[in-house]
């Protein structure tokens, strides 16, 4: 069953009648019966087969190291190559997510305002220009905050509802307050806000912070 | 463990026969001449198959349409982890193919191996040969840059000669009115889905001829007398990783080439064939006028024929085949005259003309657009690299330029300039021609050609942006670009001195009649430096 290297030399062997007995007992455990009825043919084929066998032994175990060392160099690059391909980081981190809003004065104070404004979507090799919308809110302080404007249930736009004086989801009902805090489920977090920053009078809009769970 | 192997292994054995079929093949007598001289087939199917996982895993992040495709692949070979090294494996793998196969059909024929009864397996390996040659052609135009558009144009010129077949390949190949995007995608089709079934069915059909008559003996008496596992089995693998470590190391170490994306309208580019075809190229060049034909159609169909015919040449008595001396002294001779009309087609490669005085240095800056050369000094001055770095640098806020692959629309650009985000204070407001020359910098950074911006003098780089500044380019061409009203600039260092240009800008109209070339007074140290220009360029 095993496979068995230099078939020639076992050939060799296996072609000598004295040979073909010896093996014989061999298989049969007889050797030390053979070799004790004193026939030198025996002894001779006995230490033959001890010499062979190591030459053998030793020379397939060269050649299957040397193999298995030459097999594993190659496949070893090849897979660190392709892993690094296939699960890899692109190398450049670009695009840094910043977006020209629009007048800082155009936000005013009291009800929170939908804004939309472009923004350039790095996609592989391709830049997109996307329009994209914000929830700004001019707070007591001057600051300015800025709502991702999906619902962070499912991701339904919501919309600002004037007479109950909070965000309102269509599609579960989720509210929150004009600070983004859930008022009423299904949602869990609140209001993810836009990174934001005022530079002269223009307002600049930056990722999507995604709000931790309330 | 040894008992635990032996189960499972006969476990599946009895299932599908797999591992005694292995084995089997592991076991094939083979004659006791054999040796290092027949490796070349198992490197030739290794690095097949090596093409074929590397052209999977481009395939990966390729989009296959003019211009997304070289946008893409600069994406892979910039961006993408290791894909610069898969990229460079695909292409100098093809080329270490060619080398191995030629190789192999030259062992074949010197051991004469192609006689009876093994003539099909021959004839399988000429098909073999020529699916490599196609695999080669069709994926010379998916990189879809300059290179590759203009390689593809004298391709199908050369097939559009051929009598009466001609009309009929071109629209074949989808470019009867010249490389358009259906010729892209009929060679993206041939490279990806016909050529590859095709090989893999012809190399299935080549590995079962040889295993059906053996492998030749060196005399028809020969016994078989030893078996492929261990001894051949491990000369083939060792071959094997010598190729792999040759092909590697080329791959880590050349970048594959990768021009600009294809511009139809530069008529200046001098498009060449790759290596392989060089040789049928430079045939091309000799016998040009009516015996063009003869290069183009009759001597590489004599030679497919030749080759397949190989088999069945007989004498009058008996079949023929050359002795192994005559043999390998027709090989030889082959890979001689292959080479020396290769390295003939190298040396005539057009090297561009250059101006007396000019150092090679600026001959090499001189082909790049003055646009650009331009644009890197305001790229300079106007601050840019406050926030970003060009090739290399300390990690800044902004991305590093030569490496993204991201284009921005001019008015993005015109934008970013005035407000670049997070240092408000450093807008800068450029001119038109400033905004022009940095958005066309921009558009083509990339990082070879940025070394060769890097290195320009700056008296160099004024000199281009007095041009630029100049708008010269509405009525002169540089490098094939720019306004027909005037002549060329380039070679103008053959036809007027220094001291006679330098006049002909304070009174253009007494030195050239006739001329509308108003009259240009420049600042002091501004004249030197677009002289300078002006006089690299080369013819």
């Amino acid at each position: 069953m095993h496979f068995t290297p230099l078939l020639s030399e076992r050939a060799r062997v296996n072609e000598c009648a004295s040979c073909k007995e010896f093996v014989k007992a061999e298989a049969q455990n007889d050797v030390t019966d053979l070799l004790q009825r004193g026939n030198s043919i025996f002894r001779r084929i006995a230490y033959y087969r001890v010499v062979v066998e190591q030459k053998i032994e030793r020379r397939s175990f060269l050649i299957r190291g040397a193999m298995i060392v030459f097999s594993s160099l190659i496949s070893g690059t090849l897979a660190s190559s392709v892993a690094g391909y296939l699960f890899g980081k692109p190398r450049i981190q670009r695009d840094d997510g910043w977006a020209d809003a629009g007048e800082v004065s155009e936000v005013r104070q009291g009800t929170p305002q939908q804004i939309t404004f472009e923004r350039s979507r790095t996609d592989a090799w391709k830049v997109q220009n996307e329009k994209v919308s914000a929830w700004v809110v001019l707070n007591n302080e001057d600051s300015i905050t800025a709502f991702s404007p999906l619902c962070t249930h499912l991701g339904c736009a919501y919309r600002w509802d004037t007479a109950k004086h909070l965000f309102l989801c269509p599609c579960h009902g989720s509210t929150f307050d004009k600070n983004g805090q859930v008022v009423t489920g299904p949602a869990s977090r609140p209001l993810d806000r836009y990174a934001v920053k005022v530079e002269g009078s223009r307002l600049w809009l930056g990722p999507v912070e995604r709000s931790r769970e309330s | 463990m040894r008992a635990a192997w032996h189960a499972v292994d006969s476990w599946i054995d009895e299932r599908t026969g797999i591992p005694s079929a292995c084995r089997r093949f592991l076991a094939e007598e083979i004659p006791a001449s054999a040796g290092w001289a027949q490796v070349f087939g198992s490197v030739a199917l290794f690095l097949f198959l090596l093409q074929a996982l590397t052209g999977i895993l481009l395939a990966l992040n390729y989009a296959p349409t003019p211009g997304d495709a070289y946008r893409s692949l600069t994406y892979i070979v910039r961006e993408v982890a290791a894909g610069r090294m898969i990229h460079a494996l695909h292409h100098w793998g093809s080329s270490l193919m060619i080398i191995v196969v030629f190789l192999h059909m030259a062992q074949v024929f010197i051991y004469s191996a192609y006689r009876k009864p093994r003539e099909a397996t021959w004839m399988c390996g000429v098909l073999l040969l020529l699916f490599t040659l196609a695999f080669g052609l069709t994926g010379y135009l998916l990189p879809w840059d300059n290179r590759a558009y203009w390689g593809t144009v004298v391709t199908t010129r050369i097939m559009g000669s051929i009598p009466f077949a001609g009309p009929m390949l071109l629209r074949l190949a989808g470019a009867p009115d010249g490389v358009g995007v259906v010729t892209f995608s009929r060679f993206y089709s041939l490279h990806t889905i016909v050529l590859p079934v095709a090989m893999f069915g012809m190399v299935g059909l080549h590995v079962l001829l040889v295993r059906k008559h053996g492998v030749t003996p060196a005399r028809v008496d020969e016994p078989r007398s030893q078996t492929f596992y261990p001894r051949q089995a491990l000369r083939d693998l060792a071959a094997v990783f010598v190729a792999f470590v040759l092909l590697f190391l080329a791959a880590a170490i050349i970048d594959a080439p990768l021009e600009r994306i294809a511009d139809p309208t530069d008529t200046s580019y001098i498009p060449r064939p790759e290596w392989y075809f060089l040789f049928l190229f430079e045939i091309l060049r000799l016998l040009n006028g009516p015996l063009e034909i003869l290069g183009s159609v009759v001597l590489p169909t004599v030679a497919v024929g030749l080759l397949f015919a190989l088999p069945f040449l007989r004498t009058r008595k008996s079949e023929f085949h050359f002795p192994k001396r005559a043999a390998s002294v027709i090989a030889a001779s082959v890979f001689a005259v292959w080479g020396a009309l290769t390295m003939a087609a190298v040396r005539t490669s057009p090297k561009p003309h250059r101006p007396s005085n000019v150092t090679a240095r600026e001959l090499r800056w001189a082909m790049v657009a003055p646009e650009e050369i331009a644009g890197i000094g305001y790229f300079y001055s106007g601050g840019c690299a406050t926030c970003h770095n060009l090739l290399h640098g300390e990690p800044k806020f902004g991305p590093t330029l030569a490496a993204s692959s991201v284009r921005h629309p001019k008015e993005w650009l015109a934008q970013h300039f005035t407000h670049p985000p997070g240092n408000a204070a450093a807008g800068h407001r450029f001119s038109i021609p400033q905004l022009n020359a940095l958005s066309i910098f921009l558009a083509n950074v990339n990082p070879e050609e940025t070394s060769t911006l890097q290195e320009m003098s700056p008296q160099f780089i004024k000199g281009a942006q007095v041009y630029i500044a100049g708008a010269c380019s509405s009525c002169h061409k540089v490098n094939g670009l720019g306004g027909g009203i005037g002549p060329p600039l380039n070679g103008l260092a053959d036809r007027r001195s220094k001291a006679w240009v330098s006049a002909h800008f304070l009174a253009p109209q007494k030195l050239s009649p006739g001329s509308i070339m108003p009259v240009y007074r420049f600042a002091p140290g501004e004249q030197e430096a677009i002289l300078l220009y002006l006089f690299s360029l080369p013819e």
